[in-house]
């Protein structure tokens, strides 16, 4: 088996918020190109250190390495620069654009951004524009979301937001994909629907990280798993290991066995 | 009549394009930018300076400058005073405040300004202001006073235009989009790249060029300016012009300044003036202003004219599309756009 460099590396990472220890000395690490889920019971820290590792929170202390460079405390925005998105577990649209706008503003170019190409440089922006739309109108269409392209995406269901969140994500082309819960609220067909793109997207070369309570989603789309339990890694290994293991059991999947 | 009319459009539209600096502000980027008529007088007082002959008013009285240069150079003079002026505000407040917080560092600003040139009588004459500033170009055309009037309403319509027409671009364009993004959700924005406190600092320097450009074409139009002619208070009939027109709609603001200005300023000429009360009409200019912003937001909270929405019209992949990868770009070649496989769009290019 050859070695494959981890992309992500944790190594004992903390972080309080006001007393509370959200992390305690959390250290994994994940392969490129592969997806890895991040379970765990409520309030074991997966979210924070989501938010950690996209620069919107700052560690209290360990380092964060992506792509071999230490990237903690790092402004969300620059680690977006150096190829890590996001989604959030409330989904956060831009409410009063369209769902198509949406899309196309989830872009990683600045280029296209700059204030004086709007005005001087008209002709290479709408070219821009016309690609990224095509992209756009592609990505909805995987997501089920074409025809509600021009609906504004404040008054699209739940559901349909985090579908709408994806297909945000895969529009920005980043290396590092971070989903907080995609499948919360998204319905068993359109649920197949994003297990078959998140795999599109590790086929793609890309690396997913992905926080989800919904095991049996989790197993469709992830090699393996990593599981949290009170801010810190108790297990990892793929889902099958994971289901014999007693601790893993005691922290969390007994309690999901036993309900169903 | 005519002369009347003139001057209280030329006036409208003066008013209209503050607004439409301030629709920069508040309806792309969402701030609540409270010191906007502080920004409109530097531009008036900066185009003041630059036009007059220089100060021989007896001591303490004094202006400063003073080199007679005309009306262009006043005007992009006053606008890039004002953008540096809004630069170093906006570097300031932008920087960690959001929201009701960022506008109550805007009001302290604008307080302090207005108290600082109302005091410090060497820079634009404290209290007295400035007066006697000479109509642009009327010493070449000698107008009558009719015929000047309607000339400068052209010269005004003409800027107005001009200013719509390059915000139009940007508002339309993806800066315009981002600027939108950050509006509706700042953590999103930043989690796809963009330096919220940069664009940001963008939408405001560029709506306070706007008002300083508004601020000369006062100053050029009334030819005075001195502290009484700018309450901080009137920037909130700009907000209400932005409401009744419909914030981030380009002709919707133009159309509530042009409201609220205009119309609602004639309306209450024609209300009885209150013996022993003089004020009273114009007291009750901003009273209806009141009502009318509560009763828009009320039963027609995106105003007049309603944000723009993109409609994209072109239809979409079809279904069995699905599978392709996430690596595929579509670049131009040539009029048509073409699907370049497994290759992101910076690649191809």
């Amino acid at each position: 088996m050859t070695i494959v460099q981890p992309i992500l590396e944790l190594n004992d990472v903390v972080k309080n918020f006001s007393g509370v220890q959200a992390v305690r000395g959390c250290t994994f690490s994940i392969e490129a190109g592969k997806a890895t889920g991040l379970i765990g019971p409520n309030g074991a820290g997966k979210s924070t250190v989501i938010e950690l590792i996209s620069g919107f929170q700052i560690p209290d202390s360990g380092t964060i390495k992506f792509n071999g460079n230490e990237v903690q405390g790092r402004p969300a925005y620059k680690m977006s620069k150096l190829g890590v998105a996001r989604t959030f577990q409330t989904t956060r649209e831009w409410a009063s654009l369209t769902t198509l706008e949406n899309v196309l503003c989830a872009t990683r170019d600045r280029r296209s951004e700059a204030a004086w190409r709007a005005i001087f440089d008209r002709r290479q922006i709408k070219r821009i524009d016309a690609e990224d739309r095509m992209r756009a109108r592609d990505l909805l269409n995987r997501v089920g979301l074409l025809k509600v392209k021009n609906e504004l995406s404040g008054n699209l269901s739940g559901g349909q937001k985090r579908l709408l969140e994806f297909a945000k994500v895969a529009f920005a082309r980043p290396t590092l994909v971070l989903l907080d819960e995609p499948h919360a609220g998204v319905n068993p067909v359109m649920g197949n629907i994003l297990a078959e793109q998140i795999t599109n997207l590790s086929k793609d070369g890309m690396t997913v990280l992905m926080v989800e309570h919904n095991l049996g989603f989790l197993e469709k789309v992830c090699d393996n798993a990593i599981v949290m339990s009170l801010g810190q890694v108790i297990a990892r290994g793929s889902m099958h290991d994971l289901r014999k293991d007693p601790k893993v059991m005691e922290a969390y999947l007994g309690e999901e066995e036993s309900r169903g | 009549m005519l002369n009347y009319w003139v001057s209280v459009l030329t006036l409208g539209l003066i008013f209209a394009m503050a607004t439409m600096g301030l629709n920069v502000k508040w309806g792309w980027a969402g701030e609540l930018d409270l010191a906007m008529f502080g920004f409109i007088a530097v531009g008036a007082y900066v185009y003041g300076v630059v036009v007059l002959p220089p100060s021989k008013l007896p001591a303490p009285d004094h202006y400063i400058l003073g080199l007679q240069w005309g009306f262009f150079p006043g005007l992009i003079i006053a606008m890039i005073v004002v953008s540096l002026l809004s630069l170093v505000v906006g570097a300031v407040a932008l920087r960690k405040l959001r929201g009701d917080y960022f506008g109550i560092v805007t009001v302290a600003f604008v307080l302090c300004l207005a108290i600082f040139i109302s005091q410090y009588t060497f820079l634009f004459d404290g209290f007295p202001g400035l007066d006697g500033v000479p109509q642009p170009f009327n010493g070449v055309l000698n107008l009558s006073p009719t015929g000047y009037g309607i000339f400068f309403f052209a010269l005004t319509i003409l800027f107005t235009f001009i200013a719509y027409f390059i915000l139009e671009l940007l508002a339309n364009s993806q800066f315009g989009r981002a600027l939108r993004s950050v509006r509706e959700d700042q953590s999103a924005a930043m989690a796809y790249g963009r330096n919220v406190y940069v664009l940001k600092l963008k939408a405001y320097v560029i709506g306070s060029a706007v008002a300083g450009m508004s601020g000369a074409f006062f100053m050029a139009f009334m030819s005075a300016f001195n502290p009484y002619a700018w309450a901080p208070a009137e920037t909130f009939l700009l907000f209400g012009a932005i409401f009744v027109g419909g914030s981030g709609n380009g002709r919707g603001v133009i159309l509530g300044a042009l409201f609220v200005f205009v119309a609602i300023q004639e309306i209450t000429r024609l209300f009885p003036v209150l013996p022993g009360n003089a004020q009273a009409s114009d007291a009750l200019r901003f009273v209806i202003i009141g009502f009318l912003i509560i009763a828009v937001l009320w039963f027609r909270p995106q105003g007049l004219l309603p944000e723009v929405r993109d409609r994209d019209g072109e239809p979409g992949p079809t279904l069995k599309d699905r599978s392709i990868s996430f690596r595929d770009g579509w670049v131009h070649r040539g009029q048509r756009i073409i699907r370049i496989a497994n290759r992101s769009k910076s690649e191809a290019k």
